[in-house]
């Protein structure tokens, strides 16, 4: 179908009225001509209707044609049948209000379900590869904090040949929630505090807004004197002052930080934090544990790994992948030789 | 309808109703009907009741444009006349059946030695 006929026909939605009598009047005109011709071939008045309205297809039959090509019957009978929907449901309001608020309370008990189910298991997360991304936990006897199990330095160390195997890299984060007072902008406050590996953000495929972020050489031991805002905190404290890179943050104890970027306004990880502070490498011993390890998976590490080994499991549901139990200075790797080439060597760390 | 009459095909009436308003000028769908009955020598079974649902669509697309007027023995009717734009269509149109025909023609005439 044309364009040009596409309008003419919504065109003639407007004037269906003024259509149909022309209809009917160039039908009617059509007929007496044709009844006249015959009449002059010397048929009687009743043979000669009769003939030109058998050459017609019938009347009915005619003025139907004819409304099929004129505007939109289709749209028109969807329109006549919803009236007729109307005026019934306006006969019985009492059955029209159950039918609208039965209707009303599935849609929205419905929606609601699904915006929970969406935000909480469907959503993917707002990071580049987001599917191959997991938290690494350990399988003891778990220590919830905020669902994630939190993992030592020392746990960190020793699953090196295993975290190499399973992830192209990984990164951990402090667990936060803990503040320290500081002078910051010239005023006493506490913010909240985490450290981040140095890859953490670079993992993530998070920008700075200002600035820059922390990257691996900010953790070595010495250089870690400088610190990034989020977005709520630069805004809180700083008012988004544009010139706050450089500035100082200075802690109650020990030297001052150096204020090198500003995060994305969208970034969000399980927790507010005002203040993110490069985590020190390790190997420094400890068992305290304090970090959450985060994954981004190789592509066919897992599930499926043909060496794959039962004490390496995922759990998909909560995305979750539990190493075999650890305790520091112990390794227990995948016993598949093939899959852990790290085994024995000087770098498993057993 | 006599059974030994050609049924229109899909599609020629539009060429058939343009052409004889070229030809014709100015005319109401009785006598576009009547003159596409005698042109074809009375061997078209042309059903009037299909004529008045193609005459919509070519002035839907534009290729033909109608008035009220006043016939020659004084009955009101609508009449219909060529647009430019239904002018363009009938040049092409009749180009593509020449065409077809010309290629009709040379499967069913038989081979030359």
């Amino acid at each position: 179908m044309t364009v040009r006929r596409f309008w003419a026909r919504c065109l003639e939605l407007l004037r269906r009225r003024r259509r149909e009598r022309e209809l009917q009047a160039e039908l009617a005109s059509h007929l007496e001509m044709h009844v006249a011709e015959g009449r002059r071939a010397g048929l009687t008045a009743a043979e000669a209707r009769r003939q030109a309205l058998l050459q017609l297809g019938g009347w009915d039959q005619a003025v139907e044609a004819c409304r099929d090509q004129r505007g939109w019957p289709v749209l028109e009978a969807w329109a006549r049948d919803l009236r007729y929907a109307i005026r019934r449901l306006r006969q019985a309001p009492g059955f029209a209000a159950v039918v609208v608020l039965t209707l009303a309370l599935g849609i929205g008990v419905n929606s609601a379900v699904f915006s929970l189910l969406y935000a909480a298991l469907l959503r993917p997360l707002p990071f580049p590869d987001a599917n191959r991304l997991v938290w690494v936990a350990a399988d003891y006897p778990p220590q919830q904090v905020f669902g994630i199990e939190a993992v030592s330095p020392d746990q960190i160390r020793a699953w090196q040949p295993q975290l190499q195997h399973l992830f192209r890299q990984y990164a951990w984060v402090s667990r936060g929630g803990s503040g320290a007072m500081m002078r910051v902008n010239g005023v006493a406050m506490e913010p909240n505090l985490r450290r981040a590996s140095g890859n953490l953000f670079g993992m993530l495929g998070v920008r700075p807004q200002l600035g820059r972020l922390i990257v691996p050489a900010d953790t070595v031991a010495g250089h870690g004197q400088v610190v990034v805002l989020s977005d709520q905190f630069w805004h809180r404290a700083y008012g988004g002052d544009p010139n706050v890179v450089g500035k100082p943050i200075v802690p109650r104890f020990g030297a001052p930080y150096t204020i090198i970027g500003v995060l994305s306004a969208g970034f969000h990880l399980e927790m507010s934090t005002d203040l993110w502070l490069p985590a020190v490498v390790p190997p420094y011993r400890s068992a305290y544990r304090q970090y959450h390890l985060l994954g981004q998976r190789r592509p066919s590490a897992l599930p499926g790994c043909k060496h794959s080994s039962p004490r390496w499991r995922a759990k998909i549901p909560s995305r979750k992948i539990t190493p075999a139990p650890l305790t520091p200075g112990y390794c227990e790797p995948c016993p598949c030789a093939k899959c852990c080439p790290a085994v024995g060597s000087s770098r498993c760390g057993c | 309808m006599g059974g030994d009459k050609t049924d229109i095909w899909q599609g020629t009436l539009a060429l058939m109703v343009l052409k004889t308003l070229e030809t014709m000028g100015p005319q109401h769908g009785y006598g576009i009907a009547r003159r596409i009955e005698q042109i074809s020598g009375d061997r078209l079974a042309l059903n009037y009741g299909t004529l008045y649902p193609a005459l919509i669509k070519l002035e839907q697309e534009g290729c033909i444009a109608s008035a009220w007027g006043v016939s020659d023995n004084n009955r009101k009717a609508k009449f219909y006349r060529l647009t430019r734009a239904g002018e363009r269509q009938l040049a092409r149109a009749a180009r593509a059946w020449e065409e077809t025909g010309a290629i009709l023609a040379r499967f069913l005439q038989p081979e030359r030695p």
